[in-house]
């Protein structure tokens, strides 16, 4: 009616919502329907053995709940997070101060770190297999050499280290971003709050945790969460690693999802683990949009 | 292989491929995509899988049953029967069975192989005592291969995953015996963890390892090392699996690789015009010569090359008493096995006796 009133021409907010439709759109296509779908299909027996199914309702939920081994695979998940989180973060940090520093050659430097990000996924958990396997890898081929063992030790074998392999192939693979966000984060703290924090006596500690860490308090949140975001919905490394392995000791979500799901054929529980591990997702999205809010 | 069909019969074949592990999963996402595809291969642990799907054609409507009965041996052909309909046309049928490194074993002073537990024990003791960084067996510890692997020991044993009614029936002495010897090999040193059959093929081509399981296509894998293919029967032949105690029957399970047609197939005829080409004598004995294949037909099994070759005599062997997977007929045996494994690496990894392993094996096997 408004378009009428104003002699035929769209309003503003009009023009906005027809701007906004092919977007919508797309959305709808690649993402909302899909994702309805997997909610869904959580509530039914699918299978990938036969096409039709039944509607369960809550059954696989239960499923899912009463075992005892989701309870596990949640707890490494966090731990899988956590660690594959904090520790490239804390390397990443503190090879950004250093390159940050200018010294001859950081800028080449800088260049070669973000190799270890291009390399897909696969390759660097083939690589790293090579390194941590017991009878043939580097590390334990070293170790022996050097006295330390004295024989190769099954690295990704034993689940008190299984789980630390993938992380240091996930550390190898993601210092880089953390270090490219950060630096950016480094160079834009004032110089002259650091050289008058200097002025008044800081030392570096003090400077660090004074006056650059509350400048980069929005972007060092903001990476973590992006961290935690990507680690929680990260498959390639575990996978080609351990395959969530031994003894379930690096079965991630993402690993009980594939498992369940091209392994088991069971695509309703596999649906069912998927939205629940969603949900997990959206909480670390809703605070990290909030973030980006509070941040603009 | 692809060809010589091409050639002979004027059509074009465009191929998809996949990681072989991979296959059962392809197939059945690709069919309920209802994606044409007409010919596949398939190995005997995913075929029951992709059967019971309901996804595959009757080779007897397609090449008749009379000509099938005149090409193939009965027991080929009884492999890809179900319910009376044949759904796959063998290609290849051998064993999984031991392979052993006849120059490990004359260094650690064993010019025959081991044939009882007893015998096999002392072996690995031997070997393990060369150093060297020398894996004395490769079993498989990790992977869909390593329960697969588990099965032939657990029957040494005397013991079963399922009894002759289908019921779970692996929570018993002989299953926790079994275990605990694992257990007890690899607190020797004489099988390591994070070991698959990748691993042990490696090891076993490096010279690092005496012993491992695995089917004829060990040939392949030696000979793409460059060893010679008439050679391959003094690097890696065949052994009977040790038995408890002499007189009992060695334990292999059945390996074999055969070809399925699918009914949502335009072109049903054309691709079992190329399966015959496949398992045509000429492309069957390449196979056979090159990676070991052995061929199923009458006529190519009948040639002189194959009945008198020393390389496959040994898995020939073993093939006469062997057994179908314990969970080749089931539409879950991915998951079956992974359960095993899982318990299995619980038990060698100290995380659970191998009483509780064993019952955890029975209930969760129960729940599915």
């Amino acid at each position: 009616m408004k378009a009428i009133k104003n002699g035929g021409r769209l309003t503003g907010r009009q023009v906005g919502f027809l701007l906004v439709v092919p977007g919508l759109a797309v959305f709808a296509a690649i993402i909302l329907y899909p994702f309805a779908d997997a909610v869904l299909m959580s509530f039914t027996d699918r299978s990938l053995l036969f096409p039709t199914s039944n509607w369960i309702w809550f059954e696989n939920y239960v499923k899912v709940f009463k075992d005892p081994y989701f309870v596990h695979t949640l707890i490494t998940t966090g731990l899988f997070v956590v660690l594959a989180t904090l520790i490239p973060f804390t390397l990443g940090f503190i090879w950004a101060i250093l390159l940050n520093q200018g010294f001859k050659g950081s800028e080449l430097l800088r260049g070669i770190t973000l190799v270890n990000w291009i390399i897909p996924g696969i390759a660097i958990g083939f690589l790293w297999s090579w390194i941590f396997n017991g009878q043939y890898g580097v590390l334990s081929g070293m170790l022996t050499s050097l006295g330390i063992l004295d024989k190769g030790v099954s690295w990704m074998g034993q689940t008190q280290t299984a789980l630390l392999c993938v992380v240091i192939a996930r550390t190898w693979q993601m210092l880089p971003w953390y270090m490219a966000f950060l630096l950016g984060g480094l160079q834009g703290v004032s110089m002259d709050q650091i050289e008058a924090a200097r002025i008044d006596g800081a030392g570096n500690w003090q400077v660090f945790t004074h006056v650059v860490l509350p400048e980069m308090r929005s972007i060092v949140t903001l990476v973590l969460i992006l961290g935690t975001i990507g680690n929680l919905q990260h498959f390639d490394l575990p996978w080609t690693m351990t395959e969530g392995g031994p003894a379930r000791a690096t079965t991630t979500l993402s690993i009980e999802v594939y498992t369940t799901a091209f392994k088991n054929w069971d695509m309703g529980k596999a649906a069912t683990v998927g939205t629940i591990w969603a949900i997990l997702l959206a909480c670390f999205s809703f605070v990290y949009l909030r973030q980006v809010n509070e941040s603009d | 292989m692809r060809t010589t069909y091409e050639e002979a019969s004027g059509n074009t074949v465009t191929w998809v491929g996949w990681t072989w592990a991979d296959t059962a999963q392809q197939l059945l996402i690709r069919n309920q995509g209802s994606e044409q595809l007409d010919l596949a291969q398939v190995d005997i642990g995913i075929f029951n899988t992709v059967a019971q799907a309901g996804v595959l054609a009757d080779w007897n409507e397609i090449l008749g049953e009379d000509f099938l009965k005149e090409n193939f041996t009965q027991s080929a052909l009884d492999v890809g029967n179900v319910d009376g309909k044949q759904l796959a046309l063998p290609w290849s049928m051998a064993s999984i069975t031991m392979v052993y490194n006849p120059e490990i074993l004359a260094q650690a002073g064993w010019d025959t192989v081991p044939a009882t537990m007893e015998e096999f024990e002392q072996c690995l003791a031997d070997v393990a005592a060369l150093g060297n960084g020398i894996v004395p067996y490769g079993v498989s510890t990790k992977d869909d291969t390593c329960a697969g692997d588990f099965m032939p020991w657990l029957w040494t044993f005397g013991g079963a995953i399922f009894g002759e009614d289908g019921a779970v029936t692996i929570n018993s002495e002989a299953a926790v015996e079994c275990v605990k010897w694992y257990q007890d090999l690899l607190a020797k040193g004489y099988i390591a963890m994070d070991t698959g059959r990748g691993e042990a093929r490696q090891l076993f081509a490096q010279g690092k390892m005496a012993f491992y399981d695995d089917a004829v296509v060990a040939k392949g894998q030696a000979v793409s090392n460059g060893v010679a293919p008439e050679e391959v029967v003094n690097v890696c032949p065949a052994m009977p699996r040790p038995v408890m105690k002499a007189g009992d029957q060695p334990q292999s399970t059945m390996w074999g690789h055969m070809l399925v047609i699918f009914e949502k197939s335009e072109y049903k005829q054309q691709a079992a015009d190329l399966a015959l080409t496949l398992v045509s004598d000429e492309v069957a004995m390449d196979y056979f010569t090159n990676n070991g294949m052995p061929p199923v037909t009458k006529s190519a099994s009948e040639q002189e090359a194959v009945k008198n070759d020393a390389y496959l005599s040994g898995f020939i062997d073993a093939t006469a008493t062997a057994r179908l997977d314990e969970t080749a007929r089931m539409t879950n045996a991915s998951e079956i096995k992974s359960v095993i494994t899982e318990e299995l690496q619980y038990a060698l990894l100290g995380q659970k006796t191998a009483e509780q392993a064993v019952a955890d094996m029975e209930s969760r096997l129960n729940a599915l």
